[in-house]
């Protein structure tokens, strides 16, 4: 009884294969993390990425189109993201025109709805992507390394990483965010 | 001359009441508090809660009953939480009456990867008491969690004792002040 219930060797070997070769290589994001790392530095290539919003619409960073962009990673269930979030849309209302303020949310498609009611409430000024699972990373956070929220990533318009800060650091980004973007208002690039 | 010393002045300045009024409102716009309560209330005992730990071993709450469990729900990715489970470890290292839960609430949307990066974490900040996955988000439903990190005590019947979102409003003062009261069986 068990033996006929057994698949012919060609057509095991043809589901079996796939499911070792899965184990043995677990799916990665589309540029090609393999581990989790560490915060972006400066100096760096920012990663691009492309999401959606809580209406389905594109949300997509290109590094290295021009203009400058501050990426700012965030959950709706962290006390120190909602603290600061004022602030953050303070500096998209002052820079946007120069620096595109990018949000990504972390709270994964479950948290839609929260997150759907809190942009409702605060009215943000810039887009917001959702971050998710694709394989073993997520699409947005883990290429940047972001490891705490909220996390700010400035970047240039060469693609550049300018700083990035994380968690109560963001205090100190908001506080001197005019000298910092001032010189990528100017449309200067590394090195100048 | 300074804002405050121009208004002591005024004749008409604002009512005591009317002023406290305004700075709580101004307090509450800008101190953020949580989008709503708990939905576990002081004085009577939490949902029924059985959930896999970091580790693989099925926990359920029910089997803490004579012991005062501290439940802090936490994620990785939250600047407190480092500092409130590193605060649990010591209370739970000297003290063999309680047991502390944490429950990790980003468990319902990581991969293995992440949780790799989380047991090293723990590691590292030297924690040895359970750590629960939330993975389908039984814990975050049933105690309407809305802010990281969150503290919740049961006495040793299971009646809550105390529960907040303590970012910004409890203290471990106050967490100390709660298993004391329980030790000394008030009510």
């Amino acid at each position: 009884m068990i033996s006929r219930t057994l698949l012919p060797p060609r057509t095991a070997a043809a589901v079996l294969v796939p499911l070792l070769l899965l184990q043995a290589f677990p799916a990665r994001a589309a540029d090609g993390q393999e581990a989790l790392r560490s915060l972006v530095k400066a100096g760096e290539k920012a990663p691009a990425f492309s999401l959606v919003d809580v209406d389905g619409n594109d949300v997509s960073f290109r590094p290295g189109d021009g203009r400058a962009a501050l990426v700012v990673f965030w959950s709706v269930f962290c006390p120190l993201c909602r603290e600061l979030m004022p602030g953050i849309n303070g500096f998209a209302a002052r820079h946007g025109a120069a620096v595109r303020v990018v949000g990504v949310n972390l709270d994964g498609r479950r948290f839609t709805g929260n997150v759907r009611s809190y942009l409702a409430e605060t009215a943000l000024r810039f887009p917001v992507g959702l971050d998710d699972l694709r394989g073993d990373f997520f699409i947005a956070s883990d290429p940047f390394g972001v490891e705490k929220t909220p996390t700010a990533v400035l970047v240039d318009g060469g693609g550049t990483v300018r700083g990035a800060w994380a968690a109560d650091r963001i205090r100190e980004f908001l506080s001197e965010a005019d000298a910092i973007v001032s010189p990528l208002q100017q449309g200067k690039s590394p090195g100048q | 001359m300074s804002l405050i010393s121009r208004r002591r002045k005024e004749p008409h300045c604002m009512p005591g009441i009317y002023r406290l009024a305004v700075i709580a409102a101004a307090l509450s716009v800008l101190l953020p508090g949580p989008a709503s309560a708990l939905c576990v209330d002081v004085g009577k005992p939490v949902p029924a809660l059985t959930l896999p730990s970091i580790d693989g071993q099925s926990v359920s709450l029910d089997s803490f009953k004579g012991k005062i469990v501290l439940l802090a729900f936490w994620a990785s990715w939250c600047p407190r939480c480092e500092e409130e489970l590193t605060f649990l470890q010591g209370v739970y290292k000297a003290s063999g009456d309680i047991v502390v839960l944490a429950i990790n609430q980003e468990s319902q949307n990581i991969s293995n990867a992440h949780i790799e990066r989380i047991r090293k974490a723990l590691k590292e900040w030297k924690i040895d008491f359970p750590v629960l996955l939330d993975r389908n988000l039984d814990a975050w439903n049933g105690f309407c969690i809305n802010a990281l990190p969150t503290s919740v005590i049961l006495d040793r019947k299971g009646i809550v004792r105390y529960a907040e979102a303590n970012y910004y409003w409890a203290t471990q003062d106050r967490i100390a002040e709660v298993i004391r009261e329980i030790r000394q069986g008030k009510e």
